[in-house]
Parts: C-alpha cells; sequence; structure tokens
C-alpha cells in the first residue's frame, strides 16, 4: 500500500475555523455586487420577504442536508452520493464540475478586482470609466467569436490571484483555508464597515437608501420576484456547488450541524444585506453628484463594480484612493475565500477517488483550471465567461441542487433518518419543515425556476449572442460536464471506503 | 428615508442581525456548557 492512500484525512483544527471557512465560501463576489441590485429590482423592501422565506426553505435546509451527507460519510460529494445509491456517484461529479468551471472564470474575476485594487492608487481608470475596462483593459474584441490574443493586462493579475489560491490550497485545509478565512474574513467586515459608514455620510445616501428599501408590495404578486428570490439564495449560500459537503467532512464524525448551518447561513445573508447599505448609499451619491435618478444609476455585477464604482470613486471629495483599496480590497478577500473553497470540491473529489497526495491533486486540478481560465484572458473573454456563467448557473447548478434533493428525499428516502441523526447532536433540533422543505418545498421551486429559465432562453436568447456562441459555449458546455460526470463515474476507485472514510 | 423604507430595513436587520446573534449565542452557550461537564 502506498504511503499516500495512508494519509490522513485532512482536518480543520476547530469548529471556529470550520465556520470561518464556509462563511468565507458563502460570501463571495455576488454578495457585494448581485444582492443589492435584487433587491432594489424585485420589488425594493418588499423583496426581503419571499427573501427570508426562501432562506428557511431552501437556504438553510440544504446547507444542513450537505453538511451531514460531508459529515456523515467522511467524504467529497461523489463519496456521499455513492453511499446513498451507487449508481448515483455522477451527481457528485457533475457537481464538482461545475464548481470547477466556475471557477476557472471566477479567478479571472478575481484578477480583474486584483488589477483594479491597483488601479485605485491615484483612480489610473481615468474619467471615461467604461471605456477604460472594455477598451483598454480588458480589450475587448468586436464580435463573439473573435477570440484576438491573450489580454497581457488581464493575464498578470490572473497568475498573481492563481499564485494566492494555489498556494493557500497547497498549504490544506488548516494551515491554508482554515487560516486564510480567519484573517481574510474579519478584514472583509471591517473594510465594509467603513465602506457602509463612508458611504452613509455621502450626500445622497439618503435617496439611495429609500430606492433600494422602499417596498413595491404588488412584487408580491410576480412569480419572478419568488424565483428572484430564490435563486439569490441558492447563488449565495453555495448549496450544490458540494463546496458545504467537502468542508464538512473535515469535521470529526458526529459534530453538531444544525445551529452551524443558521450561523453560516444567516452571516452569508447578514452581510450581503448590510453591503446593500454601502452600495445603494454611494449609488444614491452618485446619482445626486450627476444630477439624475438612482434608477439612472443602480447597476450589478461587472457594471457596477468595474464601472460605477470607479466612477463614484471618481466624485469622492477626500481620499479617494482609499476608498478604492477598501472596496477592491473587500471582493478581494471575498473572492479569494470563495475561490479556495470551489477548487477544494474538485480536489476533495480525485483526491478521494484516486488516491492522490494533497500536492499532486491540487497541482492537476489547478493546473487544469489555470489553462482553462487562460480562454477568459483572450480579447474575447467577456463574451465566453458571461455566458458560460450564464449557463452553468441557471442549468448545472439549478440542475445538480434539484438532484440532489430527489436523491435524497425521494430515491434514498433518508431524510427522516438523517433528521433523527442530526438532532443527536444538535444544538436546534430540526423539524418536520426541514423534511417539508427538501421534500418538496425546494423540489417544486427549483423545477419552476428550471421551466422559467428554459422559456427565457428561447424567448430572449441571452444578450443578443449568436445562436452558434450560445449552443457551443452555453448548451454544450452544459452537456459536456454531465458527459464528463460519467466518464468519472466509470472510473475505478483506488482507494476502499474505509480508506476514504479515515 | 420613507417611512415604508425605514420599516423594511428594520424587520431585515431584526431577521437577518437579530437571528445572527441568536445563533452565535447559542454556539457559545454550547461550547459553555461543553466545558463545564
Amino acid at each position: 500500500m502506498s504511503e499516500v492512500v495512508e494519509e490522513q484525512r485532512d482536518q480543520f483544527g476547530s469548529k471556529l475555523g470550520f465556520i470561518m471557512a464556509a462563511i468565507g465560501s458563502a460570501i463571495g463576489l455576488g454578495n457585494i455586487w448581485r444582492f443589492p441590485y435584487v433587491v432594489y429590482d424585485n420589488g425594493g423592501g418588499a423583496f426581503l420577504l419571499p427573501y427570508f422565506i426562501a432562506i428557511a426553505t431552501a437556504g438553510i435546509p440544504i446547507l444542513i442536508l450537505e453538511y451531514y451527507l460531508g459529515n456523515r460519510y467522511q467524504g467529497s460529494a461523489p463519496v456521499a452520493y455513492r453511499s446513498l445509491s451507487r449508481r448515483w456517484e455522477w451527481l457528485g461529479w457533475w457537481q464538482a464540475a461545475v464548481s470547477f468551471l466556475i471557477g476557472t472564470y471566477y479567478m479571472v474575476i478575481i484578477g480583474w478586482v486584483l488589477a483594479y485594487f491597483y488601479f485605485s492608487f491615484g483612480s489610473q481608470w481615468g474619467s471615461d470609466t467604461e471605456g477604460f475596462f472594455t477598451g483598454e483593459f480588458l480589450g475587448v474584441s468586436d464580435s463573439f467569436w473573435s477570440v484576438g490574443g491573450l489580454q497581457f493586462g488581464v493575464l498578470i493579475p490572473f497568475v498573481i490571484a492563481w499564485a494566492i489560491v494555489f498556494w493557500l490550497l497547497i498549504r490544506g485545509v488548516g494551515r491554508g483555508i482554515e487560516l486564510a478565512s480567519k484573517i481574510l474574513i474579519p478584514l472583509m467586515v471591517i473594510m465594509m464597515v467603513v465602506i457602509v459608514i463612508r458611504g452613509l455620510t455621502l450626500p445622497g445616501a439618503a435617496e439611495g437608501l429609500n430606492v433600494l428599501f422602499t417596498p413595491d408590495l404588488g412584487a408580491l404578486l410576480d412569480p419572478q420576484v419568488w424565483i428572484a428570490a430564490y435563486g439569490q439564495v441558492f447563488f449565495s449560500i453555495g448549496v450544490a456547488f458540494s463546496v458545504m459537503i467537502a468542508y464538512a467532512s473535515y469535521l470529526p464524525r458526529r459534530s453538531e450541524l444544525p445551529n452551524s448551518g443558521f450561523i453560516v447561513a444567516l452571516s452569508n445573508a447578514g452581510f450581503e444585506f448590510f453591503a446593500a447599505l454601502g452600495v445603494f448609499s454611494v449609488l444614491g451619491f452618485l446619482a445626486v453628484q450627476q444630477n439624475t435618478e438612482v434608477s439612472e444609476v443602480a447597476t450589478e455585477g461587472v457594471g457596477l463594480a468595474f464601472i460605477a464604482f470607479p466612477q463614484i470613486i471618481n466624485q469622492l471629495p477626500a481620499l479617494n484612493s482609499l476608498f478604492g483599496l477598501l472596496f477592491f480590497g473587500a471582493l478581494l478577500f471575498a473572492g479569494l475565500t470563495s475561490a479556495v473553497s470551489i477548487f477544494e470540491v474538485g480536489i476533495s473529489g480525485v483526491r478521494d477517488k484516486f488516491g492522490f497526495n494533497r500536492n499532486r491533486a491540487v497541482s492537476i486540478v489547478c493546473g487544469l483550471a489555470f489553462l482553462v481560465g487562460l480562454v477568459y484572458v483572450t480579447k474575447g473573454g467577456l463574451y465566453y465567461l458571461d455566458t458560460v456563467d450564464h449557463f452553468i448557473n441557471n442549468y448545472g447548478l439549478v440542475l445538480s441542487g434539484l438532484f440532489e434533493v430527489i436523491l435524497v428525499a425521494w430515491v434514498a428516502r433518508q431524510l427522516r433518518n438523517i433528521q433523527s441523526s442530526l438532532n443527536e447532536d444538535a444544538y436546534i433540533p430540526v423539524g418536520y419543515w426541514w423534511i417539508l422543505a427538501l421534500s418538496v418545498i425546494t423540489p417544486i421551486i427549483l423545477i419552476g425556476v428550471t421551466a422559467f429559465n428554459i422559456y427565457n432562453e428561447f424567448a430572449n436568447p441571452y444578450e443578443g449572442y449568436p445562436a452558434s456562441g450560445l449552443l457551443v459555449l452555453g448548451g454544450g458546455v452544459s452537456v459536456l460536464v454531465i458527459a464528463i460526470a460519467f466518464v468519472f463515474q466509470s472510473l475505478r476507485w483506488r482507494r476502499s471506503r474505509g480508506e476514504v472514510n479515515r | 428615508m420613507s417611512a415604508g423604507a425605514w420599516i423594511m430595513f428594520l424587520v431585515g436587520a431584526a431577521f437577518l442581525w437579530g437571528g445572527l446573534i441568536l445563533s452565535i449565542l447559542n454556539y457559545l452557550r454550547a461550547g459553555r456548557s461543553a466545558r463545564d461537564q
């Protein structure tokens, strides 16, 4: 037997370390740049009602389930699903492949953030922030299939971001992921507190928050608002990435799990709610400076971080560079702690199945992800990133999450057993609501979300991109990850269950 | 801010931050009782 196989399973140094790592995984770029706009765009303050219901009926229940699966079977998602039903190992590989693919472009975005962190010194983006981002920085090509060459201004921060993530992953669960989370998460929160305080003291902040929170109660009758709430909770907490399965497998068996689920889910939601105060107060400030309405400047995602925020930083009366460093620093820390968790899914999977040591598994997974990521560093990269992101989130994550709850609730029929097992060690016992949420509410909602997404795909082709692009990089990639999952299932296990679970 | 906006902000803060504080207190209390045993 090789030395590799005899390695002990990695462990978090403490329960606190696990919770911090899980919070680091859950809090990502989307908490800062997506959530505030989703609230604004879906009924303002009224959105909070479906959002709370989604947290209670999908976010927390799935999170607790994933903790249980990882902790009970002491393995990654393929091990956990295979243990529930031998024929369902592919689902774990599907989630691992989806996470891997998301990680490939997530690293490119972290590279952009790193570059903008540097550009914050002296507001190097100039006055035309949109022209700088799409032109000088990304060098976006004229059309979808004009790949262009590598964009060196993006390649350099991309390589640096990868060096940091690779180093953290090589150091392992305790000395890498856990330590980084314990340092970076408090720092990120402190940075966000400063951003919010500065934002709230700017002229126009009250108007921004008024637009954000004023409830449009009529929105509660719109099914799209409910879909948006479930989508936000699903993507934000990061269920169906199977990160939480991998992380919980690094805890001693029979650890307390439900209360940790509440802490992580509410930290994630509480942070994005807090970040929304900062984002909309500075958007209110921007609207005042431009003598326009908040609705004219409200935006999300890449447009918010790399176009609107540099504009805001340009307009600040003082300490412009410091505000830029705080904002892009907070994004960077949120991104890094999520990125390491996304790659840990694949690393734990291949280690469990093939018995690789950590260095080898990290090198293979990260090396391959780096090479795939180079596609997004080209001049056409923004189109490809946008397309893959849209499809892999809307179909890969949502559908694999749907299969996950169907497997546990309806195929393996394990929810009652899991509930009693969870409650043996729980600070907060999980009640019947947990079973109802996972067996009925979540599947119905996810089926509804998928049906809506498919309808929308045909009614409004995404971003007006060419059909060939959507077919190859959207549909093609989504199908490819499923094929990869079945190939991995067919490969022979090099480690026995006992060895995996040790 | 309008009254409606204030109410929704307070409801959000109470649910999310209040819930978070309660779950952290639960965690700390359980840790203390485990040490006491």
